[in-house]
């Protein structure tokens, strides 16, 4: 009875569907002419807007799939018809699969294709994003028809749960590090897809209870407590995180962290430990977001690294304790991913250090910013320092070039990309789609091979340790594009490759790959924190720091 | 029993209560019909039975089964036509019935072609674009051709036309055949010729059910004039009903008539008699009569 039930339901709402399919298809030809051509600024609202068209077609699809037997009703035929609970809601699963997502799926599959993309490369994006999709909008736009009695009354809840979901996302893209640490950091995908699986073993669940059952204001109390749970979802711990990714990587890292001999010299990586108070001190916490700060200077060496690797800090925790034992103050410092474009590190709560060729270590100067009123109340007491890291392990590809002017190419690593010359004719742009996620970190550089010029390398992260392609805008593959400037118009900076070189200039592309997640512990006992004051700030006023942010 | 109800209660919360301790029970192979006025709880009870509703109290069998419990195979027995009932409006009539067919290992093609000869109903045209009365015909034609065990309608003939109504009841009586008929209605003349078993619901209650044949045969009117001015007996028996007085003419609705008991009772109260007149009532003088008393009684209880 699930294809004669399919059946009848393709004969009324194929058209709907054919509708959503060209939406989708719209979108791919929109998408696809924006690589090959500068889009013009008209349509640029154009493709914003249409990948919504997709969502939203698919969302209301599923309501008006669901209510062709409504389930809050008590008039019509269906009820009183033999039909079999389990037999309609495979029907519904059937019709979703069949008429949704399996054209998506080919039209993803044809413009990863047409870009260039590998056919399993290819196939894995538009599987990962059809996967996306289901969990994201079809799943919960079935939930949605099963407990409202018309598409107005879904659109209208749907409406709230989207209104609500907005403001939650600006709020935590606003204050973000204060309430979600790990939503800007390369973990960021753990408590998204433990939401979106949660989400979707729910939403069965309840569909499954609603369609038995058929009792509505359980179904409905039900999906509120299911909707709160899944906010809570997204407050996980930065630990908790951590451990999974762990998990899914599971490769293993043999480097040590240690003090380094003599004062180091290397680059430095602050720390702002700004954290809980354990000893009393009465700090005052009303004066947080401007209480100066003191920088206290660690020579770090990192040892038995692998050549050609990054080690990057995900979180750095500092715990401060007496002789006694006694824990006198903890302070955390989560690192976001970078928003400052190429040439910036990630900026906050950092330890990025590159391990040389063939050192096989690196010796970063850990600088940790305490409050001045915590180190004057301490400083001059035998301490014990420890700091506690939640390491990544980046493994360096082989760069690869490329002109400055190049159509579509694909790149081992990278993806499908190209490169021109921008209008103001002062950088190049490098335009990539990737069928995996982006490279989380590349390192560019503009070289000229006939001459061995080359500008100084542009550094850029956006960590991300996703095992799949996250998100589903605007369309299976992960866009990522870097500006490498190569003149400067206001003719302050001479570029060693400038303009005159252009043409016979190429770029070098680097990128790191997140390979191992380990876990390390620092302790340097016996301290007294005078002995350890970075030089300026010794000779500062300790009540001229900066400003910093709440950690915690 | 092919549908029985115990103490059947149902709240639609701030509304109040639709069913207030509701039994009733249908024979099998019996046409049964529940009648009562607008918002006395037909169709609630109908739902109930159908599981469209869940009752909040007491309980509901159809075909042997806890009606919260009706699965498929007994769905696959009972046929359903209802005045509310919402076919799928974009289907067009045959669709429907192709769509139908595979439900039913019973249905009958050729039933289906005759019923849709009869009633005339256009294999063509979206269900959307039918009348009321034709929606009702398109329901029927639905639930008829695979000769369902139980066949319930819910206020069939409302909002029907005179010609409609015939078409409607001619195709019913001449499918009826073996199957039982659980139908609800608050137009007493729509259900004579049709039901051999009543209910009489109000206020969420059946107030009485009996066999047609039970009814009509204990209820008469009587007359009874006296050679002097009559005046109503201090103690009359408790069957009779609506008595009054007019010259030298008492007249009553005995509810529990049996020829030898009432000449005993009349014999026994009333001297100087001339003439008794005993005469069969119409259905809704019957009804009308058992209700007031009913309800008059109920009054008193509370």
């Amino acid at each position: 009875m699930i294809w004669h039930l399919f059946r009848k339901d393709v004969r009324l709402l194929w058209p709907f569907a054919l509708g959503v399919t060209l939406a989708q298809a719209l979108n791919a030809a929109l998408h696809l002419v924006r690589l090959y051509f500068p889009i013009t600024p008209s349509l640029i609202p154009v493709t914003i807007v249409f990948p919504g068209l997709v969502w939203l077609g698919i969302v209301c699809l599923a309501v008006t799939l669901v209510q062709q037997e409504p389930l809050l009703s008590s008039a019509h035929d269906w009820l009183v018809r033999p039909v079999k609970r389990r037999d309609l809601l495979l029907a519904k699963l059937l019709f979703v699969l069949l008429l949704i997502h399996v054209p998506i799926l080919l039209l993803d599959f044809a413009e990863a294709l047409l870009l260039g993309v590998q056919v399993p490369d290819a196939l894995f994006a538009a599987l990962t994003r059809a996967a996306t999709l289901f969990t994201a909008f079809t799943a919960p736009g079935l939930l949605l028809g099963a407990i409202t009695a018309s598409l107005v009354e879904a659109v209208l809840v749907g409406g709230v749960f989207v209104i609500l979901g907005t403001l939650l996302i600006l709020y935590t893209s606003t204050y973000g590090p204060r309430i979600s640490p790990i939503g800007g950091t390369g973990l960021g995908w753990v408590p998204g897809a433990v939401a979106l699986i949660t989400n979707t073993l729910g939403i069965a669940a309840i569909l499954a209870f609603q369609y038995w059952r058929r009792q509505t204001r359980v179904t409905r109390t039900m999906v509120a407590i299911g909707v709160l749970a899944s906010f809570m979802l997204s407050s996980l711990t930065f630990d908790a995180c951590f451990t999974v990714q762990q998990w899914v990587s599971s490769a293993s890292a043999k480097f040590d962290i240690g003090l380094a001999p003599g004062k180091g010299t290397g680059t430095p990586s602050t720390v702002f430990a700004t954290g809980k108070d354990l000893a009393n001190m009465r700090i005052n916490f009303n004066r947080r977001l401007s209480r100066s700060t003191t920088p206290l200077e660690f020579p770090v060496r990192l040892a038995g690294l692998p050549p050609d690797s990054v080690v990057y800090a995900d979180q750095v925790v500092i715990r401060l304790s007496g002789s006694d034992g006694r824990r006198l103050y903890e302070a955390r410092g989560d690192c976001a991913r970078s928003s400052h474009g190429a040439g910036n590190a990630c900026i906050q709560g950092e330890l990025e250090v590159s391990s040389p060729a063939s050192a096989g270590y690196a010796d970063p100067l850990q600088v940790i910013m305490i409050p001045t009123d915590v180190y004057e109340a301490l400083k001059s007491q035998p301490l014990s320092v420890e700091i506690d890291y939640l390491l990544t392990l980046f493994s360096g590809r082989p760069p690869i070039t490329l002109g400055v002017s190049e159509p579509l190419h694909s790149l081992a690593g990278v993806g499908v990309c190209s490169t021109r010359i921008d209008d103001d004719g002062d950088e190049v742009q490098l335009k990539c789609v990737s069928a995996h996620r982006a490279p989380s970190c590349v390192t560019v550089v503009l070289e000229n091979p006939r001459t061995g010029l080359h500008d100084p390398p542009l550094h850029q992260c956006g960590h991300d340790y996703a095992p799949f392609v996250r998100g589903a805008y605007p369309d299976a593959l992960q866009p990522f594009q870097i500006g490498i400037p190569f003149t400067d118009l206001t003719h302050t900076i001479r570029f060693p490759v400038d303009i005159d070189q252009i043409q016979q200039a190429r770029i070098a592309i680097k990128t790191y790959e997140p390979i191992a997640h380990v876990r390390r512990k620092l302790v340097i006992p016996g301290v007294k924190l005078s002995d350890w004051l970075a030089p300026r700030a010794a000779a500062a006023d300790p009540t001229s720091g900066g400003t910093y942010r709440i950690m915690n | 029993m092919i549908v029985r109800t115990d103490n059947l209660h149902l709240s639609y919360g701030r509304q109040g209560e639709a069913l207030r301790g509701l039994s009733l029970e249908v024979p099998e192979g019996s046409a049964y019909a529940l009648i009562g006025a607008n918002g006395a709880g037909k169709t609630t009870t109908i739902k109930v039975l159908m599981n469209m509703l869940a009752p909040s109290k007491g309980s509901a069998t159809v075909l042997g089964v806890d009606s919260r419990r009706i699965s498929p195979r007994e769905l696959t027995q009972i046929g359903y036509v209802s005045e509310n009932q919402i076919l799928p409006g974009r289907l067009r009539v045959g669709e429907f019935l192709r769509f139908l067919r595979p439900f039913y290992p019973t249905w009958d093609m050729e039933l289906e072609g005759s019923i849709l000869e009869r009633l005339r109903l256009p294999a063509e045209r979206r269900i959307s674009d039918l009348s009321h009365g034709m929606r009702l015909k398109m329901a029927l034609a639905g639930a008829l051709p695979f000769r369902p065990r139980l066949l319930v309608l819910d206020e069939p003939f409302s909002g029907l036309d005179p010609l409609f109504r015939d078409e409607f009841m001619d195709q019913l009586l001449h499918q009826a055949g073996e199957m039982s008929i659980l139908i609800s209605s608050h137009e007493l003349g729509e259900i004579e010729g049709v039901a051999t078993h009543v209910g009489f619901i109000d206020g969420g209650k059946v107030l009485f059910q009996e066999s047609m044949e039970e009814l009509t045969g204990r209820s008469r009117a009587v007359r009874i004039t006296l050679q002097r001015p009559a005046a109503v007996p201090k103690q009359i028996p408790a069957g009779w009903l609506q008595a009054s007085v007019e010259g030298n003419v008492l007249s009553f609705v005995d509810t529990q008539f049996a020829d030898e008991r009432l000449a005993a009772d009349i014999g026994s109260l009333l001297t100087g008699i001339r003439q008794v007149d005993v005469e069969p009532l119409p259905l809704r003088v019957i009804f009308t009569t058992l209700a007031r008393e009913r309800q008059q009684s109920g009054a008193r209880e509370h």
